[in-house]
Order: structure tokens, then C-alpha cells, then sequence
């Protein structure tokens, strides 16, 4: 495409200087050697690399023979080109601009008004009486046209005026080849450099461009709910991006807000719902106490059930605000991990499950520096949820190994089908795995998104590992700090 | 047995009173930071349950002067507002237990028992109830004088429902006191529990008595019988 361009283009500039190669020969009094000696100088100025790509022709004196020159073809009669629509070259005519009519020869072309005042129209005594070359071309103006001679193509262009009319013809081959050859250097040579400069520039100033843009994406990425303190500073540098950090910083200012609201709030209202529960469970345990009926008993206990229920609920929504705010307060003492979770395994088999098989790899008793109470809350949770939800006949298998960097707890059972959409919500606080089977169940949702933050918060982390469908995976990882 | 409460919400501190009064504690009860805080200091009292947020003076700082003027009375905090921290800052204070809201009188008493028995000394180690009795240090059960095999489980639960011998216990309260929070199997472990406890002292006792030691109360939990 480019060289298509560049061809239409070059033959345009050609066109012009014919043109005005044509005018200077038409108009300049010229003798033999004078038409020899504007023959090489065209030439050169054409850059040929020899007269022989270029044809000159010129017509003066109707009477005698045209001049030509020395490479012109024998036989070739410009009479025969197609000649385009001529134009006026640029510039005021040398010569008046005068309708050359088809006359009769000799007879130079009657008086007529001048229409346009350019040029003064000559008695014509020597002019040529009839156009040369038999074309209605109009006097003092360029035409132009392509044709083939001696097997090249040749550009040619013809200038008349009054009394002469001149051809001049470039050898078109020769220019297409030179052209080609200014492209290959291109291709090969200008156009790899110049386009690793302009890479290369690219890649400096995208790197430039983007730095903010990084640091935005750096900001962002360390933010999440427990870090949401993290603004991006304003630095001279980034007027384009004032506004987009700005509006950023002033996004995170009213999500931490807000969600500094939600945690007070679930924070405050457990806290709030504390006294209420501690006065209400005492006085129906000291009812209880007192009570003698076993009606009353019985009722009165089915009330301290639900009040120790409640009491569980508000208790794991303050750890979890705790843990949200990132407020979990640790208090570390070594905790045998191998030790808890024998027991734990142990009172599945008190618990009696139906032919469920418990096979457990607990180590020696290998420890952690870690929150023994809220360690022992975790596992509590872990294992009866594995107590509660396998299916009889099915198997729970556990086992705990020291790690270079912390101990890991592999808790797997067999399950009725956890579906996939289940798996993606196991943590999600108030889910209930099993509320798609019908049966009421125990427990609320909240004990294995507290597991998690347990985990975490000991820079853990508790995660479901991938498992058939009837199977769960957990693994715990705590770190040895 | 004299127990100091300091407390300033009247409704808990009355069925605490209640409670400990029952388990056979003398309670004096003071709403009062800065009074509680007086009454501490003469180090009349075997034991002092205070709790964290009072007016005039907070638990935390009565615990803190406490033990710097030397007072070593055993204290349990009651904590509320932050569980974790309060734990923590609590015992780095110099507090020998806590317990947070809400909480079971029963379990405030046998905290209580517990401390008091660690400063005391071995005497009070064993728990016994007509032929059954516990070695709470050596965590040994015997039965006629033949040694019971439990877990320990087993043994937490019965030294639990021993301690208070006559007093009914929910499944709710013994399931805290012995697998702590979160545990939740759907199922009644307590039952559980108590059914191998039985089993395991009926096969040294074959007469009837072992069997009921641990009387079903139906629908409700369990007690220790008194006296067969």
C-alpha cells in the first residue's frame, strides 16, 4: 500500500518536472547543441543514469522536420499518444495562451478577442499553423501520458505553445526500479531502527504514564476489610491523576466507614444482648434449681438449652466483629494439637456413630504457640461438624504433621453430596450445609467462618481442599510462630 | 466460706448470691468500684468474683492495686465487653480466673471450688460420695476401692455432677463445663457420656446402687445421688 503511495506520488513529481522540462524546451531558443546539451542536462536533473531514458522531441518550425533526439524510436509519432487533459503548469505561461483551432497549415490562427488578458496573442508568422501533433491541446499548457516504446514504459509530456511544441519522455521503468530500491533501504535498513526508536519511546513513556496507575494497583491490591487505613498519596507528578485518586481515596474513606459501622455495630449489639442473656440464663438456672415439678423442669431446662444457644450466637458474633476489625486478642501458650484432637476422636466413638469407620494419624504430640481456647473452640467445631453431618456407613479420617513452617491438620469425611455451589459457601456466615435436605439441624452457620478467622488470626488459615462430592476436605494450617 | 461479689447490675448479682448461697458460700455483694475495692483490701474474704465494668472504679484497676498492695485473695473476673483481651489483660494482672457473660452459676461455683482447692492444698483433692471417689489430682476414680478406668471426660463430667451431689444439671450446662464451647454434634453426647460412665462402674459393682448413682432426671439431665 505504501508503495503504491509512493509510486503515485513519485510519478506525480516526475509529472511536474517533465512539464517543466517540456516549457524550458518549448521556450528556450535552442540550437543542435544547445538541444544535445539540454538533453544531459535534464537528464541529470531527472537523475537517469543515461540520456538514453530520456526522449526529447520538439516541433518549431511547422515546415521543417521536428527535432529529436537521439534515442527516440524511428517511427514513433507522438500524434499517436493518448494524451490526458491538459494543465497549466503553474506559474504565468511564457507564452500567450491561445485555443489552438484546428486551421489550415501555415496560416497563423485569426485575431480573437483576448478573453482572459494573459499574454499578448502574436501575429503568427512562424508559429505553428496547425497543432502538431493534430491534438486539441490548449496553447501553453502541459499534457500528459504514459505509453510503451522499445519494451519500457515511458512518461511523457508535451508542452505547446503558439509556435512550438515540445515532448519530453522519461523512462518509467527505470524510475519504478530506483524507487524500489529507496524502499528495500527502508525496509531493511531505516524502517527496523526507527521502529525500535518508536518502541522503544513507547515503552518509556507507557512506563511513565503508568506509574500512578501502578501504585493504584499496588494500593489496592494491599487493601482488603482488615487493612482499609491505606490511602495512595497525591504527588506532584500525577495532576492527570488527581482526580482518579482522589476519587479512590475518597471511596476507601467511605468504606471504612461504613464498614467500621457494621463492626461496631454487630460488636455493639452482641455486647448489648450480653447482659440481658447473663441475667436471663441465671435466673432460669436459679429457677431450676428451686423448681421441684418435673414439669417445670423439664420446661425450664428446654429454656436454658435456648438461652445457652443464644448465648453461642452472640458470643461467636463478637469474635467474628473481633476478628473483622482485626481485634482477635491471642493469648499464646503451647497447645498440643495431637492431644486435643485424640480426645475429640474419642468422643466420636462415645458418640457412637453408625458404622462410621475413624481411622487417625495424630502424631506425637505435636504443638503450636497458639490460643489454647480458641484453638480448642476451632477443632470443637471441626470435628463435630464431622461427627454431625457423616452419613452412617461412612468414615472420618484425620491426621496432623509437623511442617517446616507449622502444623497441618488434615480433617476429611465421607458426606452426602455437598454440591459444588454448597463447597462455595461452607464459610459463608449463617449458611447451613444441609438445609437443601430438609432436616433441621442444629448449629446456626457461624462456627466454620469462625474456625477460619481462628485460623487466621493466628496467621493460618483454614481451607476446603478439592474432594469428590460425597467427601469433605479441611485443612488447617497453623503457623509455628 | 466468705465470697466478695463486686457487681453493679443487681439482677445478676442476685441470682448469684442465690446460687452460691445453695452451694453453701456466704455472699457479700458490693455494686461499687471504689467500695469493693475497700472491702478487698481487709482481706476477709476466701475468694472475690469481680466483674470489669462498675461505677467509680473499674475491675481492672481494684485487680491491679489489689495485687501490688499484696492482697492474694483468689479472684475470678467476670468479662463482657472484649472476652479475648480482658482474658488476657486480666490474668497478666494478676487474676486467677475468669468467666465470661453469660455464664452458668453452676460453673461460677465449681470454678470457685476448683481455686479454692488449689490453695488449700491435698486435703480437699479427694471427692468422695458414698463408695464412689475421686482423686482429683491423680484424676483417679475408685469404686469399693477398686480403681474405675475414665477418660478424661468421664471423669471431668462425673467430678462435675459429684461436686454438687444432689443438684440436677442440664445437658446445656454439663456439656460446656466438660467439651467447652462449639461443641455441637446433634447428638447427645452427654447421654453418651453418662451411659459408658454407668457401664464402667457397673462392671466393678454389679449391685444396683452403681447403676443409679447417676440418676436421668427425664427431659431435663442429671444428678448425683446423695445417698443411695
Amino acid at each position: 500500500m505504501a508503495w503504491i503511495n509512493g509510486y503515485a506520488q513519485q510519478v506525480k513529481l516526475l509529472d511536474t518536472r517533465l512539464c517543466s522540462e517540456a516549457q524550458r524546451l518549448v521556450t528556450q531558443p535552442m540550437s543542435e547543441t544547445g538541444f544535445k546539451r539540454f538533453e544531459g542536462d535534464v537528464a541529470a536533473k531527472l537523475q537517469l543514469q543515461s540520456t538514453s531514458q530520456l526522449l526529447l522531441w520538439l516541433q518549431g518550425n511547422p515546415a521543417r522536420p521536428p527535432l529529436h533526439s537521439d534515442a527516440w524510436p524511428e517511427g514513433l509519432d507522438p500524434k499517436t499518444f493518448a494524451w490526458g487533459k491538459p494543465t497549466k503548469p503553474s506559474g504565468p505561461p511564457p507564452d500567450a495562451a491561445r485555443p489552438n483551432h484546428m486551421g489550415e497549415p501555415g496560416e497563423p490562427p485569426p485575431r480573437r478577442p483576448e478573453p482572459e488578458g494573459n499574454g499578448r496573442p502574436r501575429p503568427g508568422d512562424n508559429g505553428p499553423g496547425q497543432d502538431p501533433n493534430g491534438i486539441n491541446a490548449e496553447l501553453g499548457s502541459c499534457a500528459l501520458t504514459t505509453f510503451k516504446s522499445m519494451g519500457e514504459e515511458w512518461r511523457a509530456a508535451r508542452y505547446t505553445t503558439l509556435y512550438a511544441s515540445g515532448l519530453l519522455a522519461a523512462d518509467l521503468t527505470f524510475i519504478r526500479a530506483g524507487l524500489r530500491d529507496t524502499y528495500k533501504s527502508i525496509t531493511l535498513g531505516v524502517a527496523p531502527l526507527a521502529l525500535l526508536l518508536t518502541g522503544m519511546g513507547a515503552w518509556l513513556l507507557s512506563l511513565l504514564a503508568m506509574r500512578p496507575v501502578n501504585r493504584l494497583r499496588v494500593n489496592m491490591q494491599a487493601v482488603n476489610q482488615k487493612v482499609l487505613n491505606q490511602r495512595v498519596t497525591l504527588d506532584q507528578e500525577d495532576h492527570e491523576f488527581r482526580s482518579l485518586i482522589d476519587a479512590y481515596n475518597k471511596m476507601l474513606d467511605r468504606l471504612e466507614l461504613s464498614f467500621h459501622q457494621a463492626s461496631r455495630f454487630s460488636a455493639d449489639a452482641a455486647h448489648e444482648l450480653r447482659t440481658p442473656l447473663t441475667i436471663l440464663q441465671g435466673q432460669i438456672e436459679q429457677a431450676l434449681r428451686m423448681s421441684d415439678g418435673q414439669s417445670n423442669q423439664v420446661h425450664l431446662s428446654q429454656m436454658l438449652d435456648e438461652t445457652g444457644r443464644l448465648s453461642g450466637i452472640t458470643r461467636k458474633l463478637l469474635l467474628l466483629s473481633q476478628a473483622d476489625a482485626g481485634h482477635l486478642a491471642l493469648m499464646l501458650t503451647p497447645v498440643d494439637i495431637s492431644h486435643m484432637l485424640k480426645e475429640l476422636l474419642n468422643d466420636a466413638q462415645m458418640l457412637d456413630l453408625q458404622n462410621v469407620t475413624i481411622s487417625s494419624d495424630l502424631g506425637d504430640h505435636i504443638a503450636v504457640h497458639a490460643d489454647g481456647q480458641l484453638v480448642g473452640q476451632l477443632l470443637n467445631n471441626l470435628c463435630s461438624n464431622a461427627f454431625k453431618y457423616t452419613p452412617p456407613g461412612g468414615w472420618i479420617k484425620a491426621k496432623v504433621r509437623t511442617l517446616p513452617t507449622g502444623v497441618e491438620v488434615l480433617l476429611s469425611n465421607s458426606a452426602a453430596g455437598i454440591t459444588l455451589a454448597m463447597r462455595a459457601r461452607l464459610f459463608d456466615r449463617f449458611f447451613r450445609g444441609d438445609a437443601a435436605h430438609g432436616r433441621a439441624t442444629d448449629g446456626h452457620g457461624l462456627g466454620l467462618s469462625l474456625a477460619r478467622e481462628i485460623a487466621r488470626a493466628h496467621g493460618g488459615d483454614l481451607t476446603l481442599q478439592d474432594s469428590p462430592l460425597d467427601a469433605v476436605h479441611l485443612r488447617l494450617w497453623l503457623p509455628t510462630v | 466460706m466468705q465470697v466478695l461479689l463486686i457487681e453493679d447490675e443487681k439482677r445478676i448479682s442476685d441470682f448469684v448470691c442465690s446460687g452460691l448461697n445453695d452451694r453453701g458460700f456466704a455472699v457479700q455483694v458490693c455494686a461499687d468500684g471504689n467500695e469493693g475495692f475497700k472491702l478487698a483490701r481487709q482481706g476477709l474474704h476466701s475468694i472475690i468474683v469481680l466483674d470489669i465494668m462498675l461505677p467509680g472504679r473499674d475491675g481492672f484497676s481494684i485487680l491491679k492495686e489489689l495485687r501490688a498492695s499484696g492482697t492474694d485473695t483468689p479472684i475470678i473476673l467476670l468479662t463482657a465487653r472484649n472476652e479475648l483481651g480482658d482474658r488476657i489483660d486480666g490474668l497478666s494482672l494478676g487474676a486467677d480466673d475468669y468467666l465470661a457473660k453469660p455464664f452458668f452459676v453452676e460453673e461460677l461455683a465449681a470454678r470457685i471450688q476448683a481455686l479454692l482447692r488449689r490453695k488449700s492444698g491435698s486435703r480437699q483433692n479427694i471427692l468422695q460420695v458414698g463408695n464412689f471417689s475421686l482423686d482429683r489430682i491423680a484424676r483417679l476414680a475408685t469404686c469399693h476401692g477398686h480403681t474405675v478406668e475414665l477418660t478424661s471426660r468421664e471423669f471431668t463430667l462425673i467430678e462435675f455432677l459429684m461436686r454438687s451431689a444432689g443438684q440436677l444439671f442440664t445437658r446445656t450446662q454439663i456439656l460446656e463445663h466438660v467439651w467447652g464451647y462449639d461443641f455441637d454434634t446433634g447428638t447427645n453426647i452427654v447421654d453418651s457420656c453418662v451411659k459408658r460412665i454407668r457401664k464402667k462402674i457397673a462392671s466393678i459393682d454389679s449391685s444396683a446402687e452403681a447403676d443409679s448413682a447417676i440418676e436421668s432426671v427425664r427431659g431435663v439431665g442429671y444428678r448425683y445421688r446423695l445417698e443411695p
